[in-house]
């Protein structure tokens, strides 16, 4: 199932700060902190619960030497993994 | 009648109330060097009750010792096996219930950590060591060297404490300050004093010595893993990091492998001298 209309934001359990290009992530349930690097930090940043997977892949792809094809299998690929680390969530409004 | 022991950290008043006159006059003892005659307007006061026979938690197998903290809005409970507490936070109110001859200091550590992180300050799991008038501070997992470090410092330096520190934001910059709190190994001064910071260092034990500069992001996660108590909650663990951030911004920190001999100081001070000196002169205080 295609994720590309779905707006993901930080899981109620995640602390998270952008730093210099980076992101550190306290993820409380599990007691982990971890790094991201520049581009798994923007698409963080992005995460806002407003911007779908399509619009942040668009915005990875004006920032970043990256192809669409790359890029849109990279941040779907990325996004996944984080909510199945429950870093991050899909926005209730966007997931129903 | 209550009695009260107040106690000042690096400029954190806490007020301990208690109608247990030999548990406060075991306090006044146990923080001597950190009590005040009284605390006007105290960031904390906690109400201590001593309970004869009671058990609050029973230590996993094993462990000999087991403490659970749980955050719910303002409010913070604490158990452990002799000791059942809570912190308001917004009400900078706490009520801790203790079997007899029990020791608060793990509540009372507890109860720092979060007050640290409302005053521009964190407690943690670090080894502090005076060197020139300034302040250093070596963090990492068990067993990266914090204690190693403190023992190889001994002779030619002050060693605050090889368990535990505080670093707080004042006016003119971050200071490296003592604590009375002791780790079960713990070695160390425990003086209260305070320093500014130079620098800080994650550890790693190698077979040679070397300093590698570490991404402000890193250097958060690292300072975040050594912060008791930072997973406790999103809102902790926020503050952690907004504190964090400022302090990486303001004092070098980096990584530094080392060998198990004293010469590792002359690698961090080549280190230093090419990085800009961002701390005031020389100023130990007192508090």
């Amino acid at each position: 199932m295609s994720i590309s209309h779905l707006s993901p934001q930080p899981h109620p359990q995640t602390a998270g700060r952008v730093i210099d290009d980076e992101a550190v992530l306290i993820l409380t349930d599990v007691g982990e902190v971890t790094v991201l690097n520049s581009v798994g930090a923007r698409i963080f940043e992005l995460s806002d619960g407003h911007h779908t997977v399509a619009q942040i892949t668009e915005c990875i792809i004006d920032e970043f030497d990256v192809s669409a094809t790359v890029a849109e299998q990279d941040v779907t690929s990325f996004v996944e993994s984080m909510v199945a680390q429950n870093v991050l969530v899909f926005s209730a409004e966007t997931a129903q | 009648m209550s009695d009260t022991v107040s106690i000042d950290i690096a400029g954190l008043k806490v007020a301990l109330h208690t109608e247990d006159h030999a548990l406060a006059q075991r306090l006044r003892a146990q923080y001597a060097g950190f009590s005040i005659d009284s605390a006007e307007a105290p960031l904390l006061n906690i109400t201590i009750t001593t309970k004869p026979g009671v058990q609050f938690n029973r230590p996993l197998p094993g462990s000999f010792l087991d403490i659970d903290i749980q955050v719910r809005q303002s409010e913070l409970t604490f158990t452990s096996y002799t000791e059942r507490g809570t912190i308001d936070l917004a009400r900078n109110c706490s009520h801790l219930e203790i079997a007899p001859n029990a020791d608060i200091e793990n509540f009372l550590r507890v109860a720092y950590a979060v007050l640290c992180l409302k005053h521009d300050a964190l407690l943690l799991h670090a080894a502090g060591i005076v060197r020139g008038g300034l302040g250093y501070v070596f963090f990492g997992p068990s067993g990266a060297g914090k204690s190693t470090i403190a023992h190889l410092s001994l002779l030619h330096t002050t060693v605050f404490s090889d368990d535990l520190v505080l670093v707080r934001r004042h006016h003119n910059g971050f200071r490296l300050h003592g604590v009375p709190f002791r780790g079960s190994f713990a070695i160390g001064s425990h003086r209260n004093e305070s320093v500014p910071l130079r620098a800080m260092f994650r550890l790693q034990q190698a077979h040679e010595h070397s300093i590698m500069p570490l991404s402000p992001a890193k250097a958060l996660a690292a300072l975040a893993a050594a912060t008791p108590f930072a997973n406790a909650t999103p809102q902790t663990g926020l503050g952690i990091l907004n504190i964090a951030a400022l302090l990486v911004a303001a004092v070098p920190t980096a990584a530094l492998a080392f060998r198990q001999v004293d010469t590792f100081w002359s690698v961090i001070d080549e280190y230093l001298a090419s990085q800009p000196s961002t701390t005031p002169a020389d100023s130990r205080a007192r508090h």
